[in-house]
Order: C-alpha cells, then structure tokens, then sequence
C-alpha cells in the first residue's frame, strides 16, 4: 500500500470513528457528527457571508505574527549566538515571554492595541521565543572547525555568515518554524476569540459559542486544520534543502 | 626565503609546550613533523598558520603568504557540493582561473565525476581526496598536513600518500606535514624532524635523499633512518 494511501485510510478510520462516537452521544447540541459537520461546513460556513474575508483576515494576522517573529527572532538569535553579552541582555525578556501565560497577555494586548492588531501581537509574542532559542543554538553549536579552516583560507567574514553560520543555523531555524507554525494557529484564533475583531475565525467561534452552535464550532475548527495543514506542506517545500532534492547514491573510494 | 621559527614560547596556563624553541623548513621541498602524540605538532601548525597565537618569539618565512591546509578530518561543508565546497575557499583567485584551477584538480583526483555530489554521499577515502584537491587548488605557498591520513586503511592510504605526491611533484610548494608514524614519513619525506620533550624541542633532523619511487622497507638508508627514528620513540 503506497504512503499516500496509508495517510488516506487513517483519516477515514479516525472518521468512522467520530462518526460512531457522535451516534452513541446522539446529541448534535453536544457532540456533532461529521456528517453534520461536513453539511454545515459547505452550506453555512464556505458559502455564508464573508468566508474569504474572515479566513483571510485571520492568515493575515497569522503571517504578519508569524513573519515578524522569524525575522526578529532569529536577527536577534544571530546576535546573541555571537555575542555573549546581548545574550544575557536578552535572557530575562526571553524568559518573561516564554513562561507567561498567553492569557495574561492576550488580556494586556486588548488593553493597549487595537481588536484587530492583539491576535497579530500574541502571535508574534509565543512565536519569538522560540525562534530567538533555536537561531542561538543554531549558532552555538556551529562547528568550530569550519570555521577554523575557513579563517585559514582566508574567507571574508561575510562569506563565513552565510556559508557556514547560517547554513548550520538551518535545522534549527526549520524546527522553530515547524512548532511555531501550528502553535501561531492555536494562539492567534485563541486571542481573536477574546478580542472578537469584526473579521476572524476566533470571532466566528465565539459567535458559535455565543449562539449555542457547536456544529458550527467543529466546522470552523475544521477550516483551521486544513488551513494548518496547507501552510505546513508550503513551509516545508521553503525549507527543503537541495539535497534533500538531490537523491544520488554514495560514491565508493 | 625559508620558514624559520626563533625561539618561539608558549603556555598553557602553567603548561609550557614550547620554550625558546627554533626549527628550520626547507622551501618547497615535503617536511615531515615526527612525534609523539600530544607533544605539541598540531600547536605548531596553528601558530605557523595564525590559527593560535604565541607567547613569544618570532616567525620567519610566512610574510604575505597563503596556507593551504590539509586537516586530519576532511572539513567539508555537507550543504554544498564537491565543487561548490572548492569555490568556497578560492578567494585570492579571479572566477576564471579559480574555475580552471577547480576543474584540473577535480579532474585529477578524479572527482570530476562527483562534482555536483555533497559531502555526505562520498566514501571517507573520497572526502579526503576532496580536501587534497581542494589545498592543492588554492594558491597556499605553504602546505599545512595535520596527520591527514589518520585512521585510513593501509590501502587508501598509500593510495592517498601517493596521489598526494603526485600532485606536489606537478606543482611543489614548502610542505609541512605531521605525523607520528616513522614509516608514514620515511615514505613520504624529503627532511624528516623529530620533535619531542617537555617542553618540546627538535630532538633530531635528517634528509632522506633516496628517490621516492625506490624507497622500500628493505632499502638501505630506510633500514638505518628507521631505526635512528624509532630509538627517539622507545626511549
């Protein structure tokens, strides 16, 4: 049975299953089937008013978060790999953002930014660390060695970033952008539900919420995991390195 | 003029390594470093190289001039390609004669075949051949070998040693290479000396005047150096 295939039958399975789990509830209030899921999905959700608007509006706020985090994070994850002094500057904001609660900061972003910038800002905020983390240790752990022998061959300083530094940084940086990339879906609809922005998809949650609809909550969570997952297949085709492309042999002596 | 070391010092922390320490290399000609490991070889290189620092002392001979450098591992880059990896390092060369200088070395090794290959998808034998080419081709005067064929077969490494000497015949440049294999050198060199002690010093300094080509095991003058070399290690 080929991959593709083997990916197919496990979804159906799990399927049958939520199916099998909702005709034992039996209660469409509480547990919707996805049958019921499926019907509203197409005929309320993707064909109500505003679809495009609300999902665009939230993968906006999710690449604008996504976006300044990587590129903030690792800039500064650069720097603090090279100079031990920045990191420690760094430490205790690191430290802060990683181990607040990303509703105390949900809470504090609706009072000083506007509805629609708070999901952009939590995003940006639970992403950064994680990035800054991953491009220090990217640095770090750059082996010493290459680098030796390409100050002895007397590379330019700036060859030596790119060629040696950021390419061993590269893992690293992947790795953060895999876990960030699900984590920015979680806590930018979390933070849109809280601060409900005229377009969203956490603002149609809450709505659901708000109308007792919870067939409409498993439909829209249902666009959020498609969503999660198209991103995901376009952020590693980015991130896919050639020789990951290339597939020779190894050559013998 | 010949690369000369005058009383060169350096410690670390309350370890001396050298004191006073002087030693005179030939130019382009293969001189071998022999000693015991940790005795202070590869510092050696590195200070030669500008890789470590020194103490004190002076450094005669390397004014102006490039390093080529063979490592005892084959420090490649694994996200680029065999080539990619040689264009990497050739700096001081226009783009042209880095090419042509690139091309004739791939092609002599012959690693032309491999070219667009990484790293990782090349024999150990092959990684280092790529490290000779790859000193070979960049304009070093001097010629850094910190026991580069280490932990090879015997097979690869004759096949190695003498691709290396090859390549240096076609193109000689001032050659230091450390080993502290007695037979490694014998083969391999034109002016052995031996280093050793605490803190380290030339203990001894000969000049094997047989042809590469005829040195055997049962040769003459391999039998009598060999065993002037060896009595330095069994003390």
């Amino acid at each position: 049975m080929s991959k593709y295939w083997k990916k197919t039958a496990v979804v159906v399975a799990w399927f049958l299953i939520w199916y099998l789990v909702a005709l034992l509830i039996n209660n469409q209030l509480k547990f919707p089937g996805p049958i019921e899921t499926l019907r509203v999905l197409f005929s309320q959700v993707i064909a109500g008013e505003g679809f495009v608007l609300t999902v665009g509006a939230s993968l906006l706020r999710i690449l604008l978060g996504f976006t300044g985090a990587f590129m903030i994070g690792v800039s500064t994850g650069i720097a603090a790999g090279i100079y031990k002094g920045f990191s420690d500057f760094m430490e205790p904001v690191v430290s802060v953002a990683r181990a607040t609660p990303v509703m105390s900061f949900i809470i504090l972003a609706m009072i000083w930014f506007s509805f629609s910038t708070v999901p952009v800002v939590i995003c940006f905020l639970m992403c950064f660390p994680i990035f800054y983390q991953n491009s220090k240790e990217g640095i770090l752990n750059t082996d010493s060695n290459l680098v030796k022998m390409a100050d002895l061959y007397k590379v330019p300083g700036g060859k030596i970033i790119t060629g040696i530094y950021l390419r061993s940084m590269k893992p690293y940086v992947n790795a953060a952008a895999n876990i960030c990339l699900g984590l920015a879906f979680k806590v930018t609809v979390a933070a849109e539900v809280l601060a409900s922005p005229d377009y969203g998809i956490g603002s149609r949650l809450y709505d659901a919420k708000i109308y007792l609809e919870p067939v409409e909550v498993f439909a829209w969570t249902f666009v959020i995991l498609v969503l999660s997952y198209l991103l995901e297949q376009i952020l590693r085709i980015i991130f896919k390195s050639r020789k990951q492309r290339s597939n020779k042999d190894v050559a013998g002596n | 003029m010949s690369l000369e070391i005058r009383k060169l010092g350096k410690s670390y922390g309350k370890q001396t390594v050298f004191e006073n320490f002087n030693i005179k290399f030939e130019d382009n000609v293969v001189n071998c470093i022999l000693g015991a490991s940790g005795c202070g070889k590869t510092t050696l290189l590195n200070i030669i190289s500008g890789l470590e620092d020194y103490d004190y002392g002076e450094i005669i001979g390397t004014e102006g001039k490039n390093f080529s450098y063979i490592f005892q591992e084959p420090r490649l880059l694994d996200w680029y390609t065999v080539r990619e990896n040689m264009e990497f390092v050739m700096g001081p060369l226009g783009i042209s004669d880095s090419n042509e200088r690139i091309d004739r070395y791939l092609r002599i090794t012959g690693l032309d075949r491999f070219s667009l290959y990484f790293p990782d998808q090349l024999s150990g034998g092959m990684k280092q051949r790529l490290s000779i080419a790859r000193a070979f081709a960049y304009p070093g005067k001097i010629m850094l070998m910190d026991e580069p064929f280490k932990g090879l077969d015997v097979k690869l490494k004759k096949e190695l040693t003498d691709e290396f000497i090859t390549l240096w015949k076609e193109d000689r440049r001032t050659v230091l290479f450390v080993t502290h294999e007695p037979r490694e050198a014998l083969m391999t060199a034109d002016n052995i000396h031996i280093i050793g002690g605490e803190p380290c010093r030339e203990l001894y300094k000969t000049e094997i005047k047989t042809e590469r080509n005829d040195r055997t095991e049962d040769s003459d003058e391999f039998v009598m150096t060999g065993e002037i070399l060896y009595s330095f290690f069994t003390e």
